[in-house]
């Protein structure tokens, strides 16, 4: 997988969480991580990020579905849809 | 199949968005908006890392051995991952991890520092140096021992909640034999100067403790640096589950306590009983995270934490307690002059704040840890202390802000002590007569 096309895949993920603070901070730490590692070339390191995304990918997608399946009341700042 | 995938939890606070009419929180402010509170307290408690769920979830499906059966896998399993978990929290303030043993929090843990030092070194010293502005158990548990016999020293601290090291110094005793200091306090968030204490404390061969509840993880601590011999951490303060906590405890030089619970001599005998390794591992988790995350999160929070102070001080007559240099930024407290906190916190359903500890802010006192600042009941009881974390967001600071100015001044229109401020008059010139 490229590094575009997993970054896009974490966003994703991190969209799903239904608590509003969750998601929030996973999309702030998924385009911070994307934007210190873009200039990253050296082989070995690329491998441990990637290796490290995948595994966070994992984690990720099974907390957004908890999250999905214990919900709360929107937060004030959350608009409703 | 998948049976459980769509049920709902029952608790009050936490209803499928259909259905949550009956929620206390459902006082929607905005049309068009949710209902639920921005949480602001993040010196009571964070919210559970869904990471550090991640890292529970298998204890309590499968790993369910006692890490202290040697005898087969299950408890194999379970011990390694007790072991790693107590790594990854020694790792934090640079200890070893036979020097972490784990409790109940970090209330069981002041109280296995005070109490087992006392305890075991009673017979010679008798004599324990804390501060005022200590949290509630340590106040409480430095009381029990003043009633066995044991004589404390109770420091108090200047305007901006530091303690003096000279008057530090010159407190301890020949029978001194323990000074507690807590290293980030819970109210105010100032950081005390732990390693010119723990100097002193060396020089003058007396154990140092402190309680880290606040700062574990949030400030950088070396535990060998710093010369500390016992330290309290807590669990729940770093986004891991509630609970749980530890208490560093020195080897070398080595730190003798007596145990506060007895049995089968687990954690080196200093804290018996079957550990929980669904918590320990959580708690090791959300550690290992603070040290992943320390510099986004505290580049995060510091920047929420400097907009919010400015914003809030630019309404006329706030001003922030306590140091403003040595602090840590999660923690802002204001105080509001002419407005009574609680009505301000009543005021303000939509954000979920504090006036104070969650301990004590049941009782409407005015707070001790203010007052030992100097600051008189009427401002220690204006008093709002914001808690800023790693899921704190811009847009949650931009709403606060906007709703703190608007109400502050809506309820200084209705105070006719503001009013008589705007006309000039000096409130203490009052005389005001009792019925």
């Amino acid at each position: 997988m490229s590094a575009v096309s997993l970054y896009k895949n974490l966003l994703a993920t991190a969209a799903k969480f239904d608590n509003y603070n969750f998601r929030s901070y996973f999309v702030r730490r998924i385009n911070e991580t994307y934007a210190a590692n873009r200039t990253v070339t050296d082989a070995a390191e690329l491998n441990a990020i990637f290796t490290k995304a995948n595994l966070d990918a994992n984690t990720l997608n099974r907390q957004a579905s908890i999250s999905q399946m214990y919900t709360a009341e929107k937060l004030v700042v959350e608009k409703l849809t | 199949m998948s049976p459980t995938v769509n049920s709902s939890a029952d608790a009050s606070s936490i209803t499928s968005p259909s259905s949550s009419s009956e929620s206390t929180l459902t006082n929607a402010t905005r049309d068009g908006f949710g209902g639920r509170p921005i949480y602001l307290d993040m010196q009571a408690t964070t919210p559970t890392d869904p990471r550090v769920l991640d890292k529970m979830l298998p204890f309590y499906t499968g790993l369910y051995g006692n890490p202290h059966s040697s005898t087969h896998s299950y408890g194999w399993e379970t011990e390694a991952e007790v072991d790693k978990a107590r790594a990854h929290i020694a790792n934090v303030i640079k200890a070893d991890p036979k020097e972490i043993i784990f409790t109940s929090g970090a209330t069981e843990s002041n109280n296995m520092a005070l109490k087992g030092v006392a305890h075991f070194y009673g017979k010679t010293k008798r004599h324990i140096i804390t501060t005022q502005t200590e949290h509630k158990c340590v106040l409480d548990t430095a009381r029990h021992l003043q009633d066995e016999g044991f004589s404390v020293t109770y420091l108090p601290v200047d305007a901006m909640g530091m303690v003096s090291l000279a008057e530090l110094e010159a407190a301890i005793r020949k029978d001194t034999c323990l000074v507690s200091v807590m290293a980030v306090n819970n109210e105010i968030g100032v950081i005390q100067p732990l390693a010119e204490i723990g100097k002193i404390c060396r020089k003058h061969k007396v154990f140092f403790h402190t309680d880290a509840a606040q700062a574990f993880g949030k400030i950088e601590i070396d535990v060998n640096a710093c010369n500390i011999d016992l330290m309290s951490i807590s669990s729940h303060k770093i986004y891991g589950p509630k609970g749980m906590g530890a208490c560093f405890v020195r080897r070398r030089p080595r730190v003798r306590l007596d145990a506060l619970v007895n049995g089968g001599g687990q954690e080196r005998g200093l804290r018996s009983g079957t550990l929980a390794p669904p918590l320990i591992a959580g708690f090791g988790e959300a550690a290992r995270l603070m040290t992943e995350e320390f510099e986004t999160d505290n580049a995060h929070i510091k920047r929420l934490s400097a907009k919010l102070t400015s914003a809030l001080l630019e309404i006329p007559e706030t001003t922030l307690n306590g140091s403003s240099v040595h602090r840590h930024a999660g923690c802002v407290n204001i105080s509001f002059a002419y407005v009574e906190g609680e009505s301000l916190l009543m005021a303000l359903k939509d954000i979920a704040l504090s006036s104070g500890s969650a301990c004590t802010s049941a009782s409407l006192e005015p707070s001790y840890v203010l007052h030992a600042l100097g600051k008189d009941d009427a401002l220690a009881h204006s008093s709002i202390r914001f808690g800023i974390g790693r899921f704190t967001t811009e847009e949650e600071m931009d709403y606060v802000i906007k709703a703190i100015k608007e109400r502050v001044e809506f309820l200084r229109e209705m105070s006719p002590l503001w009013e008589m401020v705007q006309e000039g008059i000096d409130l203490n010139s009052i005389e005001w007569s009792g019925h």
